[in-house]
């Protein structure tokens, strides 16, 4: 796997880029970080979100913005509201109460098929492959594109539809190179190891050089090394690509060690944010969360 | 559209690879020589077999690409083949006939898929059964558009002199050609941009529709393509008998193809031949040793196939090939790895979210 940057080169680069946490916003629903991009409209902004299961409340009015192009962590215990909150941005589910803006646009107005086309991917909590079908095919479908995926032009073979085909594999096979995947290319997914899957999963998410990349859990199950592996990818990707990342992981350093800004919830609430060092010192974090995780990282 | 040889030159998709390519050539080439060395009745046959696996073809891509099982397809053969016979009522000709019912057999499976598509698989499959035990009674109760138990008689279909063919050898090669298409068909449709995310929503329907498939739309739009290949199917149906009937469409019509496409392997370009000689043959074997034991033959060769090969025979031929010294990933391989898993289709399972709340 290529991995030029290294966590160590990155970190200064990524400090003096990242931006002031402010404060952590419960109650009234303004944004943690108030620095705006160059065009004037956070990367995203998540205003007031609440949803209920059932009687489970399972976000409490969350807020929060990426103001610019970085890694964000997402952490807390199970049933925080971790993945229903990255489930609510990538818009699978739709929050009783709320507003999601991407680059200023309402993510909820959205249909869930065209979250990909406003710029934002997503890999999944246990893995969405599509398992029957080959790395190269799982990436293709990264760059799937409705718009031009004609059910007759395809089965009448049309150059055009043949040509778009070529062009998309082409740009498959490119980003199989970028993450070491050339060997297994034509490997059906289920056949591979975890840790390669997972790899499969992240290279379709970025294969069309999305804005904003939702990665649930993708340290889970994975061996120290992958672990270790999967950080340097990661900050590679953010800084090579000019995306953002948000993270959802239980693993305490994994998260630190690659997101610039971390966000805690718990109880479907953002309970604190702040950098890694910042988080990592937080006396309730501590007493909370950490020394109930200490047995798993 | 793309000659046969250019098959050789695909990746990925099941059909794809040099063997796989060259081993249905040879198939189609076996095919061509059937008028050669049989009479003519034995000719007429098989162009039913044809007929049945033109229908095979909609069925193969609707259950191995898409994930659907529809046990109503014989509804759909029904509808092409009475459909033939209105337009030849009518004075149409045959090749008139052939496009009205492509287009027609096309729009009716919009207008059922629409609503029925969004039903999720079990609910899909028992809506369709529906859809066969309605047909043969909707054909012999409206006697004033099917004629009834009588039935419709077509006009038959002559050779052109240029083709120097009797009738009988003539049908049979507009029904090859007919298949021909029909194949070519699915596998431009299996390795296009629509083919695979037909596959993906197969597979799991969350992350397809997080990567832009829009479910219904192509649902509806491969069980439209699958309609209209029955249509097509009956059409070649009504010319080759000349006659038509109610009971010649029973349910059992799609039990046979839904059977005849499992054995074959599902996803397997090859399978609808299979299909098509099952559904044709095998029942009158049946009948010729014993109407008494009527089915047996049927019964007992669909039972030692699923004990012998699963994955249906190309499943176990790709997977004998795979055995044999120097049997590389390359081609037959890939073609086992595109094979569907039936058990989660038909529990319903299939794509189900992957992701879970937190």
């Amino acid at each position: 796997m290529r991995l030029p940057r290294t966590r160590e080169r990155l970190l200064p680069r990524l400090r003096q880029a990242g931006s002031r946490v402010s404060k952590a916003s419960q109650q009234g629903g303004d944004p943690v970080i108030t620095r705006r991009d160059s065009a004037g409209s956070d990367v995203l902004r998540v205003t007031g979100v609440s949803l209920s299961f059932g009687g489970v409340r399972a976000l409490d009015n969350v807020s929060f913005a990426v103001p610019s192009p970085r890694v964000v962590g997402l952490i807390g215990a199970n049933g925080a509201g971790k993945s229903t909150l990255l489930n609510c941005i990538a818009g699978r589910f739709r929050p009783q109460a709320g507003r999601v803006e991407f680059y200023g646009k309402d993510i909820l107005a959205i249909p869930k098929n065209r979250i990909l086309a406003a710029g934002i991917t997503r890999t999944f909590q246990n893995l969405g492959l599509f398992k029957t079908m080959s790395v190269l095919d799982n990436l293709a479908m990264g760059l799937y594109d409705p718009a031009h995926g004609g059910m007759l032009a395809g089965s009448a073979w049309s150059y055009r539809a043949s040509h778009r085909d070529r062009a998309t594999r082409t740009a498959a096979e490119q980003v199989a190179d970028r993450l070491g995947l050339t060997g297994v290319l034509h490997r059906r997914v289920s056949e591979l190891p975890y840790g390669i899957q997972k790899r499969v999963e992240l290279g379709r998410a970025i294969a069309s050089n999305p804005r904003l990349v939702l990665i649930d859990e993708p340290a889970t199950g994975l061996s120290r090394a992958e672990v270790g592996s999967l950080q340097g990818l990661l900050l590679d990707l953010a800084s090579g690509l000019d995306m953002s990342l948000l993270v959802v992981d239980h693993n305490f350093s994994f998260v630190t060690g690659v997101a610039q800004e971390i966000i805690f919830m718990d109880s479907g609430a953002i309970a604190a944010t702040g950098t890694p060092a910042q988080i990592r010192e937080n006396q309730m974090i501590r007493e909370q969360y950490l020394g109930r995780l200490a047995h798993h990282d | 559209m793309t000659s046969l040889s250019s098959l050789s030159r695909l990746r990925d998709g099941g059909i794809t690879g040099r063997l796989p390519a060259a081993g249905l050539t040879l198939a189609f080439v076996a095919l061509a020589a059937v008028p050669l060395f049989l009479q003519a009745y034995a000719v007429g046959e098989w162009t039913f077999a044809l007929a049945f696996a033109v229908a095979a073809v909609g069925l193969n891509i609707l259950i191995a690409d898409a994930g659907l099982v529809s046990l109503g397809h014989n509804a759909f053969v029904a509808f092409g083949a009475y459909a033939t016979a209105w337009a030849a009522g009518r004075g149409m000709s045959y090749w008139e006939s052939f496009l009205l019912v492509a287009v027609m057999a096309l729009a009716l499976g919009w207008v059922i898929g629409a609503p029925v598509v969004k039903l999720g698989h079990l609910n899909f499959a028992l809506v369709t059964i529906g859809a066969g035990f309605v047909a043969p009674t909707l054909a012999l109760r409206l006697v004033s558009v099917t004629g009834g138990a009588d039935g419709e008689s077509l006009p038959a279909l002559n050779a052109p002199g240029w083709s120097g063919l009797t009738a009988t050898a003539w049908l049979y090669y507009v029904g090859l050609a007919v298949l021909l298409a029909a194949v070519l068909l699915s596998i431009g449709l299996r390795r296009s941009q629509a083919g695979r995310a037909l596959r993906a929503q197969r597979d799991n329907e969350a992350a397809a529709e997080a990567f832009g498939v829009q479910l219904w739309r192509i649902r509806c739009g491969v069980f439209a393509l699958s309609v209209m290949l029955c249509g097509v199917s009956g059409w070649l149906w009504g010319i080759t008998s000349s006659f038509v009937a109610p009971d010649s469409f029973d349910v059992t019509l799609s039990i046979s193809l839904l059977a005849g496409v499992v054995m074959g392997g599902l996803g397997f370009a090859a399978t609808p031949i299979v299909a098509g000689i099952f559904v044709e043959f095998v029942p009158n074997i049946s009948s010729n040793i014993s109407p008494a034991f009527d089915g047996l033959v049927e019964g007992v060769i669909i039972v030692v196939i699923m004990l012998v090969a699963r994955q249906g025979l190309f499943g176990l031929l790709t997977a004998g090939i795979r055995k044999l010294p120097g049997g590389s990933r390359d081609g037959t391989a890939r073609l086992a790895d595109q094979r569907t898993d039936m058990a989660p289709m038909m529990s319903g399972t299939a794509g189900s979210g992957s992701d879970a709340v937190a």
